[in-house]
């Protein structure tokens, strides 16, 4: 199992116990971070694969892992490539994996929570101010979240507007003084991923710019990607913490634990 | 190409040197003049005032940003230039010499160390600092490696610089191989060309760095001429070939690593500029080391503009730029003039 | 001049030098006045070029001395050198599409200061170079687009316009044809006459260094087998056991110098036994 998100979704329905392998990129939870590598969910590594003795493959249906599983597949191997990127991708997910695994009440139970609370999260804040909110993942040059990223559909649930939502793809690299034109009221900054990274509300190198609403009124956020970034079953605390960087006076301030890098537990929940 | 039956001239140099100023500082007034923020140059004129966004966004992100491309774009074209005078060979480009794969090693390594922050301040700095030392690193080891009895040879160098480049490639690859999702990200945002956001000490350092660099190899440019008939050529012409030769490989080296730390790997520039350059004013290095300065500046903050305009507010990566301009341009030569510039 | 007209323009004593392990220069001893043309030949590989590299000071790392105008060559700067010395070298490489004129004005290059232009008398010295090798309409051509005879005459108006003391030419008529072979040695030998250049130059055309050199050293595997007037040292025994080939010798009844004919292997042995009978009834 290669991608982050299928974990989550198997730990959620109680079946981390049949893994035997994980994806170079996490994060896992603890009972099976210690498993054996099987490559990138880009690039599988078929070996290893075969070495574990693996009967089922589940991935992130990514493009570049396509030969890869043919071959697979050519060897026997059963591959099934879940599209956990989008929000429909994900309920489409956990239905086929409960379908798999014999586990279809738990996955529509699962399902009807995560919606439920999305909803909740829509309904609170269909009828506040939109405030002007930037995502930004990476820097100099500066790329923001655009539209077609579920980061987009977040903001936009959580009673946001993105000033990014012209760009032309869902991650972009954008001109700054574009940014810095549109005045947004929130920052949500992903892309201080270093050993003392910047982690809460702190001005950082956004404080050059005082006359930024988000500046003015302390609202920069600096924030680990894994909170946001990774998309899964996670959707519903996404949103609710989303809420709360946007209209804390609705879902309430946000803590230290919400920016920092995730842990992920056995059943799936996180922190 | 119009014979030049006349030498160059002090006079000649002055008037070439005079245009290329009067095209730079136009491509900096039109780099400055637009973007994706609406404010323009002519705001600045009287009967209009600026509120504090206008005022940010000129002053604070396309004044430095369309400097640094100038400083950048003239680096690497003076860079491009030695090198190619010093080996001789047109294809010859900044890079080719090895020390951008030691920057890019510095660079990445950093990154994946977490020793970078963009929390603002000097902490945005150690990544450039980092892939600086690595530049440095390369230089010595490659200078000890090309060093046969007290002399550098250029074969040596360019073999040298070239397999150190392709062992950068597989290290970076390692290190990419082992990094976290979010590092890869950061690495290959590093490695692909850009123009850097600097403050303004930092911004004032990397000038007077490039200035400096830029007037010590100005100097030797007789010496270019005269290493044109080969170094023992040069040699009988009076030229200490082995100091220049030093000379050359460390301050271009120098100006190599410094702008692969700032702006990651901006390709095309140092190879196509002084070809062009070459084309329109001749081989002269007195007046094509200037040139390649101001005209290379010129290029890449023309390039940038294209950038950061085509699809605004969405910004192209500038290397791109360039490589879109200087590839099919390069392929241009090859079929017209290659008889005569030995391409 | 700093030096008067008897001492030696260059003098080289105790030449010795190796490539790797390889030995190719023996106690070479040789000197040259001022005015003086004298001539290196000898097979190939017999060292004519090394010891051209030597003298003009681009070698180092031999044992003996080279002295030019009284100084040893190696404790002179490059350009000390370049002010006194200019070679021709067999091949020339050009780099970057020069003109031929901005070619002959690098000739210029030790004489000017820092990053200088050249001035108009400079301009002159090298349209005068150009002229006197019969090379001036070349003059705003790109040194690539010249065929390599035409290439050899601009080197040598460079080295001309260098107006050296000592002029180095190493197999300069290699690629010209004989109006142009004549007219490169006969500007040689002005230099010498008129302006007291002291001429030293490796030649493969034996009939060339019959008729222009003063004096000759005759080499062989880096040593010197032979020196002195030129008609001495080009004779048929010198000849055939340098070269070890068959050589007909003769007097140019024109100039009344040596005049020498290689023979191709089917003739060589009946002259040979004449050339021997010849050789024995003349002692």
């Amino acid at each position: 199992m290669l991608s982050p998100a299928i974990g989550e979704m198997l730990g959620a329905l109680g079946l981390l116990d049949r893994v035997v392998g994980i994806g170079q990129f996490g994060p896992w939870p603890g009972t099976i971070a210690r498993l054996p590598v099987v490559g990138g969910y880009n690039d599988p590594n078929i070996e290893q694969v075969l070495t574990l003795d693996a009967d089922l493959v589940l991935n992130a249906d990514s493009q570049a892992a396509m030969s890869a599983h043919r071959r697979l597949r050519a060897m026997g191997i059963e591959v099934m490539a879940l599209d956990s990127a989008t929000y429909e991708g994900v309920f489409r997910s956990l239905k086929i994996l409960g379908e798999k695994f014999d586990r279809r009440t738990a996955a529509e139970r699962i399902t009807a929570r995560i919606r439920g609370q999305i909803a909740e999260v829509g309904r609170l804040a269909k009828h506040l101010d939109k405030k002007r909110v930037v995502f930004v993942v990476g820097r100099d040059p500066i790329y923001v979240a655009g539209p077609g990223s579920h980061v987009d559909r977040l903001i936009r649930l959580a009673g946001g507007e993105n000033v990014a939502g012209d760009m032309i793809a869902p991650y972009r690299q954008i001109s700054l003084e574009a940014i810095l034109e549109r005045r947004p009221e929130v920052i949500i900054d992903s892309s201080d991923n270093g050993r003392d990274a910047l982690r809460g509300r702190h001005h950082g190198a956004w404080g050059q710019w005082l006359f930024l609403p988000a500046v003015r009124d302390n609202r920069v956020y600096w924030i680990d990607p894994s909170q946001l970034v990774i998309p899964g079953i996670r959707l519903a605390h996404m949103a609710r913490l989303m809420g709360k960087l946007i209209h804390p006076k609705v879902f309430g301030e946000p803590d230290a634990q919400d920016f920092e890098k995730l842990t992920i537990a056995d059943d799936g929940t996180s922190r | 190409m119009a014979l030049r039956d006349r030498p160059l001239s002090a006079n000649r140099v002055a008037i070439i040197t005079l245009w290329l100023l009067t095209a730079l500082v136009i491509c900096l007034c039109l780099g400055i003049s637009f973007g994706a923020g609406h404010v323009a140059l002519t705001d600045l004129l009287p009967g209009n005032s600026l509120n504090s966004v206008e005022r940010a966004i000129l002053y604070e992100v396309r004044l430095p940003r369309v400097l640094i491309a100038g400083l950048l774009g003239g680096a690497l074209t003076v860079a491009g230039v030695v090198f190619q005078a010093l080996l001789r060979n047109p294809l010859a480009d900044p890079y080719v010499l090895g020390v951008s794969g030691g920057a890019s090693i510095g660079g990445v390594v950093a990154i994946t160390l977490g020793l970078g922050t963009v929390a603002g301040g000097l902490g945005s700095m150690i990544v450039p600092a980092c892939a600086f030392l690595g530049a440095l690193g390369t230089l010595l080891l490659i200078e000890m490696i090309a060093t046969v009895d007290g002399r550098l040879t250029v074969y040596t160098v360019l073999l040298t610089g070239v397999i150190f480049n392709a062992f950068a490639a597989a290290l970076i690859y390692f290190i990419q191989s082992i990094a976290s999702l979010q590092q890869l990200h950061e690495i290959v945002f590093y490695l692909m060309g850009r123009i850097p956001s600097l403050g303004h000490e930092a911004l004032g350092v990397f000038a007077i760095a490039i200035l400096l660099g830029t007037g010590a190899l100005v100097a030797m440019s007789r010496d270019y001429n005269a290493l044109s008939l080969g170094e023992e050529g040069a040699m009988h012409l009076g030229v200490d070939v082995e100091r220049v030769k030093r000379r050359t490989f460390i301050l271009g080296s120098l100006l190599t690593g410094l702008s692969v730390a700032m702006g990651g790997l901006i390709g095309f520039v140092g190879l196509v500029v002084p070809h062009m350059l070459r084309m329109m004013i001749g081989p002269d290095h007195r007046i094509l080391l200037p040139a390649a300065f101001l005209g290379g500046g010129a290029f890449l903050v023309l390039a940038d503009l294209f950038a950061r305009l085509v699809l605004a507010p969405n910004e192209l990566p500038v290397g791109v730029v360039t490589a879109l301009i200087g590839g099919p341009f390069f392929l241009y030569l090859l079929r017209t003039r290659s008889r005569i510039y030995g391409i | 001049m700093e030096s008067n007209v008897d001492s030696a323009a260059v003098e080289a004593t105790g030449l010795c030098f190796k490539y790797g392990q390889r030995k190719v220069l023996h106690d070479i001893a040789l000197r040259l006045k001022h005015g003086d043309i004298v001539g290196l030949v000898g097979p190939n590989g017999s060292g004519k070029s090394t010891i051209l590299k030597i003298i003009s000071g681009i070698l180092d790392g031999y044992t003996g001395c080279v002295r030019i105008a009284g100084r040893d060559v190696l404790e002179m700067s490059r350009r000390e050198v370049a002010c006194r010395l200019a070679m021709v070298p067999q091949e020339s490489v050009f780099g970057f599409p020069f003109s031929v004129l901005e070619v002959v004005l690098m000739g210029r290059h030790p004489h000017l200061a820092g990053q200088a232009f050249e001035s108009r008398a400079d301009i002159k010295i090298a349209n005068d170079a150009l002229a006197r090798c019969g090379a001036l309409e070349l003059a705003p051509r790109p040194i690539q687009e010249l065929s390599s005879g035409e290439r050899q005459r601009v080197v040598f108006a460079r080295a001309l316009a260098q107006q050296p003391q000592i002029l180095l030419l190493d197999e300069p008529a290699s690629f010209l044809d004989i109006r142009h072979q004549v007219e490169i040695y006969d500007i040689a030998r002005d230099l010498a006459l008129e302006q007291g250049c002291a001429v030293l130059t490796a030649l493969h055309d034996l009939n060339l260094a019959s008729e222009y050199c003063d004096h000759v050293y005759l080499l062989s595997s880096g040593r010197v087998l032979a020196d002195g007037a030129t008609s001495e040292i080009l004779t048929y025994s010198n000849l055939t056991s340098v070269f070890s080939t068959e050589v007909y010798v003769d007097i140019n009844k024109v100039t009344g110098k040596p005049l020498v004919v290689p023979l191709s292997s089917h003739l060589a042995n009946r002259h040979k036994q004449t050339c021997e009978g010849r050789f024995r009834s003349n002692n």
